[in-house]
């Protein structure tokens, strides 16, 4: 893990479908014991399912029947959904047992604005999975003023 | 009312004394001095139920006949002891009678619904049933040390190791094919999605619409063919699964039946005579191995869902003993005091679960068919039949021969809920239904079923002879029962004394009742005089007192009717004579109370077409025997008197004051002499009062509540001072029933009162009149100046008068 350095007034967890929510979680209340902030967590949509529906052809094969699907727009829209809505539940139910407040957005490339309208031009710290590096939407966190807090996530 | 003057005292006198009880009649004493002892405490043992040698010669006989439908009923009224000598009886007969197995309820693996019942030499289902709960324990053990050893797991994971291999093949197959394809294939919660990859990402649309057709169909073309490849291979998968399953199942099998065989192999010897039971074994057996995985789910669910769920439990393996016997070489005898559907035949009990009523085998109950089973049952008849389908239920056992538990809702058809039907067990039993005759009689002629089952009638005798013997034998059974209650000895006065009472008890002088409540009563009653008094020895003085204290409990009643009477509000004369009046004796009886007063009973007679009204009758007062008394003493008059003549009169007789139902015939004597007088002109005598009926040709005929009568009579005429004229007239027959309170017996001795037995109406009219009824002579007529004379001349002087106004109505009628 990346030690953090320096006083934040804004803390976000960067979420995703498969990422490890409860070490991410344990991360963000260290940081919050040394240094109280607003806390945000953001749910990064995985591109992937959108550019896969715009796709001529793509199938998806059902688990339980193995029947194809085309794969379409909405079936990549309710997927991330579902991901969305179950990622907020299991770190809503974290933050009320920690009685803590907070704020949950969905974090898209197609909306990089909101990142900077979080941060209100102020340094946040972003504490994300060490896998998140790796995706593409990582790239949306370079060049704010915020730093980035790297939980390994190789216990998973 | 004409007054007469009072009949000549000589020739009242010389009536009187014919007819006058000897002192000695009205009271049997007794007298213990032959048997040689003191106190209570020096007589020896005798347990014997007096004068009941018939019913038990019939309870006997019941219960020692092997063939069907001898149930006994044993016929008695309550605390005559019959409770006791049904069960004294029964456990003598129980003893060496070939003990019934015992039976035991098991789980039914193939209709679960339909609980299995086995047999088991008796004693042995108690063994058994700690058996199985002990291989429970066992297999709680060994089930979860079975799937936890070594040897299980490394097959195990060899299972697991191949199927996963399997699985992991063909996906590896796949996703190299799809690489080399540059097709992805991405997760998705229900599935596979496959798409067009360069460098890892999925290829955004831009770049797929730059690609060259040919590519943009190669890749079309790839994601199809990957596609049919994943769905022939998720088809594969399940197959896997299932093969994998099955491997482990028998793995299970294995494992466990070699655990099972261990366990069970000891049971099985231990019960091999049993072929029933080591069946039973070899499916508990083969149910364990086919379910054992199922066993370590149960054992860890837990909270309200853990019994909804499909787990299996070590409980279905439980014994239910439904009844046991200990091994001792006699039959059981049960008495069952609160006979109800569920405690006769056993009930289904159930539990709720998540609001649910469930049962099963292990919830089975017996009930006292099932406790008594090859032994002897004790019911109270009248609490049977009190119970809802409690006496249909008894019968259908007994029918049968079969014990089937089931829910009366549902034997009824008014349940449709699905519950148990467990096997019926086969009965063997002998019933003794204890109850009132007037039971016994109503279920002979109203249950055709009844006389099929209880073919024995036990009829307790309510009294005995009062012989030298039975007075005796008395004496040994009440110091038994002294000495079995642990109560203070009584003297042998104070015995004497009871014994005197229990033929007053049995409303008899010359019998003893049997009742042993009474003679419990009075033994209790008269030990608390005792130690009320400190004594440590009952004397005759403490019965006397418990005798009067017990009459004293219960005579408001009595005594408000002597102060009625006292004060003139009921009218009784106690001296005098009157013409048509006579003092009556009624007997008030509820039970315990129970006493005898005067009633004024007068009669009218004047010119008739041959009526006796009934007054009581014709205002619905009067019962049906009264009734037919009065219409016997109206055949009597007219079959006594002037028979040329037409009977011409018309009678009124009357129970004044009487504002109550009249029941019974013992007035009719009275109810005669009145009639008698009215028509004769004859004062009646108001010191004496008169009970008794009569018959067609004036026979005066034996009635109830004698000694209670007298000594109604006798309180009214002490109140207000005997002076040796006053007295009672009962019929002869009756003497043998006298058995009065001391001091009416003391107070004829002394001459002030007096009890006048006879056989015939004359009899009591010339007492009551003073005056010789007369009896027909030679020449067809009574004696001049008798009561009968004066009757039959004024009947005859009536048909005359009658006759004449025939003769002045004759014209009319003619000319009409």
């Amino acid at each position: 893990m990346t030690p953090a350095t320096e006083q934040h007034s804004r803390v976000f967890i960067a979420l995703t479908e498969s990422c490890p929510v409860p070490r991410l979680w344990q991360a963000a209340l260290e940081q919050l014991r040394e240094s109280p902030a607003e806390l945000t967590a953001l749910f990064v949509v995985d591109e992937r399912w959108y550019r896969a529906a715009e796709l001529p052809g793509t199938l998806e094969i059902s688990r339980l029947s193995a029947a194809p699907f085309a794969f379409t727009r909405e079936r990549a829209e309710a997927i991330c959904r579902e991901a969305a809505a179950r990622t907020r539940r299991d770190i809503e139910r974290m933050a009320a047992e920690a009685r803590l407040r907070l704020r949950f957005e969905v974090l898209r490339e197609a909306t990089p604005a909101l990142l900077a309208d979080l941060l209100a031009g102020e340094q946040g710290l972003v504490i994300a999975s060490s896998q998140f590096r790796l995706q593409p939407a990582y790239t949306l966190f370079e060049g704010l003023r915020c730093r980035v807090l790297l939980v390994d996530d190789d216990e998973r | 009312m004409v007054l007469r003057p009072e009949p000549s005292a000589e020739g009242m006198d010389m009536a009187q004394n014919s007819f006058e009880v000897r002192v000695e009649d009205l009271r049997r004493t007794c007298d213990l001095s032959a048997m040689n002892f003191e106190r209570s405490d020096e007589l020896g043992e005798l347990r014997q139920h007096l004068g009941q040698e018939r019913a038990i010669d019939a309870i006997r006989f019941g219960l020692q006949i092997a063939s069907e439908g001898y149930n006994i009923f044993v016929l008695g009224p309550p605390g005559s002891h019959r409770h006791g000598l049904a069960e004294e009886i029964a456990a003598e007969l129980a003893v060496g009678r070939p003990a019934d197995p015992d039976w035991v309820y098991v789980n039914n693996f193939a209709a679960p619904k339909e609980p299995r019942a086995m047999a088991f030499p008796a004693g042995q289902g108690k063994a058994f049933q700690d058996d199985m709960r002990a291989l429970i324990e066992d297999l709680r053990f060994a089930i979860p040390a079975a799937f936890e050893s070594d040897d299980y797991r490394s097959q195990l994971k060899a299972i697991e190791s191949g199927t996963e291999q399997a699985a992991s093949e063909l996906t590896k197959e796949l996703e190299s094919e799809a690489e080399k394809e540059q097709i992805g294939i991405m997760q998705t919660p229900t599935g596979y999605v496959l798409a067009p990859i360069k460098n890892g990402k999925v290829l955004d649309e831009k770049d797929f619409r730059k690609l060259p057709d040919e590519e943009k169909e190669r890749i079309q073309e790839a994601i199809r063919r990957i596609g049919q490849r994943m769905q022939e291979q998720f088809e594969q998968v399940p197959r896997l699964h299932k093969r994998h399953r099955e491997q482990v199942r028998e793995l299970d099998r294995t494992v466990i039946s070699h655990a099972v065989s261990l366990l069970l192999a000891d049971l099985k010897n231990k019960y091999s005579a049993l072929d029933e039971v080591v069946g039973y074994l070899d499916e508990v057996a083969a149910d364990i191995i086919d379910n054992a995985r199922s066993f370590l789910q149960s054992e860890q669910a837990a909270g309200p869902f853990a019994a909804m769920g499909q787990a299996r439990s070590f409980a279905q393996y439980e014994v239910n003993l439904i009844r046991g016997t200990a091994a001792d070489g006699s039959a059981p005898v049960v008495y069952e005091p609160n006979p109800s559907y569920h405690n006769i035949l056993g009930k289904i009990e159930y539990r709720v679960e998540m609001g649910a009523l469930v049962t099963d085998f292990r919830m089975l109950r017996g009930g006292a068919l099932h406790r008594a089973n090859g032994g002897f049952l004790i019911l109270d008849v009248r609490r049977v039949l009190g119970r809802p389908f409690a006496w249909e239920a008894l019968k259908q056992a007994l029918l049968t021969n079969e014990i089937r538990i089931e829910s009366p809702e549902e034997t009824y058809g008014l349940a449709s809920t699905s519950t148990l039907q467990p096997e019926p067990i086969p009965l063997n039993i002998k019933v003794l239904l204890i109850g009132e005759r007037l039971l016994f009689y109503l279920l002979s002629i109203y249950d055709p079923e009844f006389s099929e089952l209880f073919k024995v009638a036990a009829d307790l005798e309510d009294d005995v002879k009062r012989d030298a013997d039975n007075v005796a034998a008395l004496a040994l059974v009440a110091a038994d029962r002294i000495r079995q209650r642990g109560l203070l000895p009584f003297a042998r006065p104070a015995l004497e004394r009871v014994i005197e009472e229990m033929s007053r008890t049995a409303q008899d002088g010359e019998r003893l009742s049997t009742h042993m409540q009474s003679l419990d009563d009075q033994l209790d009653e008269a030990q608390h005089w005792a130690r009320q008094r400190k004594s440590d020895l009952v004397e005759r003085e403490d019965v006397d007192k418990a005798i009067v204290q017990g009459i004293r409990r219960l005579d408001r009643a009595q005594t408000r009717l002597l102060e009625a009477i006292e004060r003139d509000l009921v009218l009784i004369d106690t001296e005098g004579a009157r013409v048509g009046q006579v003092n009556g004796l009624a007997i008030v009886d509820f039970g315990k109370l129970r006493f005898g007063h005067p009633v004024r009973i007068t009669a009218t007679t004047r010119l008739g077409s041959g009526e006796v009204v009934d007054v009581e009758r014709e205002v619905e007062l009067g019962g049906a025997i009264h009734s037919k008394g009065m219409l016997i003493l109206s055949s009597a008059l007219s079959a006594r008197y002037a028979t040329d003549s037409p009977l011409s009169l018309r009678a009124s007789v009357v129970f004044e004051q009487s504002y109550g139902g009249v029941e019974g015939d013992s007035a009719s004597v009275a109810e005669f002499c009145a009639l008698l007088s009215s028509l004769s002109g004859l004062p009646v005598r108001q010191n004496l009062a008169v009970t008794g009926s009569v018959n067609q040709h004036g026979r005066v005929q034996v009635i109830g509540g004698v000694n209670e009568k007298i000594e109604g009579y006798f309180e009214v005429c002490r109140k207000r001072g005997l002076d040796g004229t006053h007295g009672v007239i009962v019929p002869l027959e009756n003497v043998g029933h006298l058995m009065l309170r001391q001091e009416v017996a003391e107070a004829v001795a002394r001459g002030e009162f007096h009890v006048y037995g006879v056989r015939y109406i004359d009899e009591a009219v010339s007492l009551l009149t003073g005056v010789e009824a007369g009896e027909r002579g030679d020449d067809g007529e009574f004696p001049e100046g008798s009561v009968n004379r004066r009757v039959e001349e004024q009947l005859l002087a009536y048909a005359e008068q009658r006759k004449k106004f025939a003769k002045q109505e004759e014209p009319n009628d003619a000319g009409n």
